[in-house]
């Protein structure tokens, strides 16, 4: 860096400027502070963010560690986004379309995954019917480790729920459970924090929702912390507005 | 599917149905993304979190697969979408690992909590009074000088500052430069010679 007066000897050196953003990385968070709005950061350090909110974040920065971690974390990583060849962007389904197989060849691999075995499947399902248990046509993601219990949505995946009663509803902690939810849209333009509440269900404000447009897609998971101190994580569910 | 890190064992139940387009786990395809997240969070975490840096990653990980599956358009899935997605994953956990003091659900195996500090204790408690002196000098600089040198030291260079607060690079240049030359003297006054 070139300054306008380099003769002055308060300015520190380059060893020195390093050594500074070394102490700066390494603070510990505040007691207290303020959670970290995730998606503000990542908009602002990757130019979403009119300049002037941009400043607004990078104050946050400045008092909070918490916020400067998040910043780094954001900087480094919208800059290997940008790295990521278009040709290469890693999703899934990308080594399908990759795939130089017929299109013919694929369907029937497809087909062929997804449809194993009917016969075997038919008479598993009418043993299954017949014991009287449901067959879920598929079975979430499960943790061990949770003592038989989990928390799960009260809610039918993919329920739509009226803009004015959006109203999520969960069980899997005993009495005394303390809970927090997050929920976010599908581009996570929309997020939404709770923190300990007692009650196992929570009525997300319209407001929250005002900028999501009718059938979007909403993603919500909840945190219980148990009586005796632990912490559950249910997965991520989804409900649509209506 | 087991995946172990070096601090907790994490097992899922695998899915009845599957299809190959359902988001494939932990296979080649999303290892350039693991890889930058593993170096982003070398590079930035703080200290005390050095011990968590594979779970934050496999949690991060995770979580992003949790998304992939519910997701049915895979348009939306460009490089930018997943990254995004995986670095609020990220910051979420580290959100986490600083709340709780308590052994998580994830954990299968309860492991004593291992030292948080890296190095000579002496060293760490004065890199943090140093920090806390750095923040302190911060918030009584003025407010653009604040923002330049804040941003100058996150790692930034002075256009990359210039361009994010939206000012002219000559005027950020000299507001970063004013603001650390303010910001040695103010270390100075409070015993501290960085």
């Amino acid at each position: 860096m070139s300054g306008p007066s380099r003769d002055d000897k308060n300015l520190p050196d380059d060893a020195t400027v390093e050594r500074l953003r070394a102490a700066v990385r390494g603070e510990e968070p505040l007691e207290g502070g303020a959670p970290v709005d995730a998606d503000l950061v990542w908009r602002a350090v990757s130019g979403e963010l009119p300049p002037e909110e941009r400043r607004a974040v990078v104050a946050r920065v400045a008092a909070d560690p918490a916020w400067a971690t998040a910043w780094r974390l954001a900087h480094e990583l919208s800059r290997a986004a940008q790295e990521v060849p278009k040709t290469e962007t890693p999703a899934p389904g990308a080594r399908s379309r990759r795939s130089e197989r017929p299109a013919r060849e694929a369907r029937r691999f497809r087909f062929a995954w997804s449809h194993p075995a009917w016969g075997s499947v038919a008479v598993a399902a009418l043993v299954l019917v017949v014991l009287g248990i449901t067959l879920r046509p598929e079975v979430e993601p499960r943790l061990r480790g949770m003592d038989g219990r989990e928390v799960t949505s009260l809610l039918p995946d993919d329920m739509a729920l009226p803009r004015e009663a959006f109203i999520l509803r969960w069980s899997g902690g005993p009495d005394g459970t303390l809970w927090s939810l997050q929920l976010s849209s599908e581009d996570l333009g929309v997020t939404h924090r709770v923190e300990t509440q007692q009650r196992a269900e929570y009525q997300v404000p319209a407001s929250v929702l005002a900028p999501l447009p009718a059938g979007a897609k909403v993603l919500w998971q909840v945190e219980a912390r148990l009586p005796d101190g632990r912490v559950r994580r249910s997965a991520t569910f989804v409900n649509r507005l209506e | 599917m087991t995946i172990s890190t070096s601090r907790r064992s994490v097992h899922l139940e695998p899915r009845q149905r599957q299809t190959p387009d359902a988001g494939p786990a932990l296979d080649g395809e999303l290892e350039s993304l693991r890889e930058a997240l593993s170096r982003a969070v070398a590079r930035v975490c703080p200290p005390h979190l050095v011990d968590r840096r594979d779970d934050l990653v496999q949690t991060a990980m995770m979580r992003l697969m949790e998304l992939q599956r519910r997701e049915p358009d895979r348009e939306r899935w460009t490089a930018s979408y997943l990254y995004r997605v995986a670095y609020t994953a990220l910051v979420d956990e580290i959100r986490n690992v600083e709340r709780r003091k308590e052994v998580g659900l994830e954990v299968v195996e309860a492991l004593p909590e291992p030292p948080v500090a890296m190095g000579n204790p002496e060293q760490s408690a004065r890199a943090s009074q140093i920090a806390r002196a750095v923040r302190d000098c911060l918030r009584k600089l003025v407010e653009d000088r604040r923002l330049a040198v804040t941003l100058y030291l996150q790692g930034h260079t002075v256009p990359e500052a210039a361009e994010l607060l939206g000012w002219d690079g000559k005027r950020t240049e000299n507001l970063v430069y004013r603001g650390l030359g303010a910001l040695r003297l103010c270390l100075s006054t409070k015993g501290f010679e960085p």
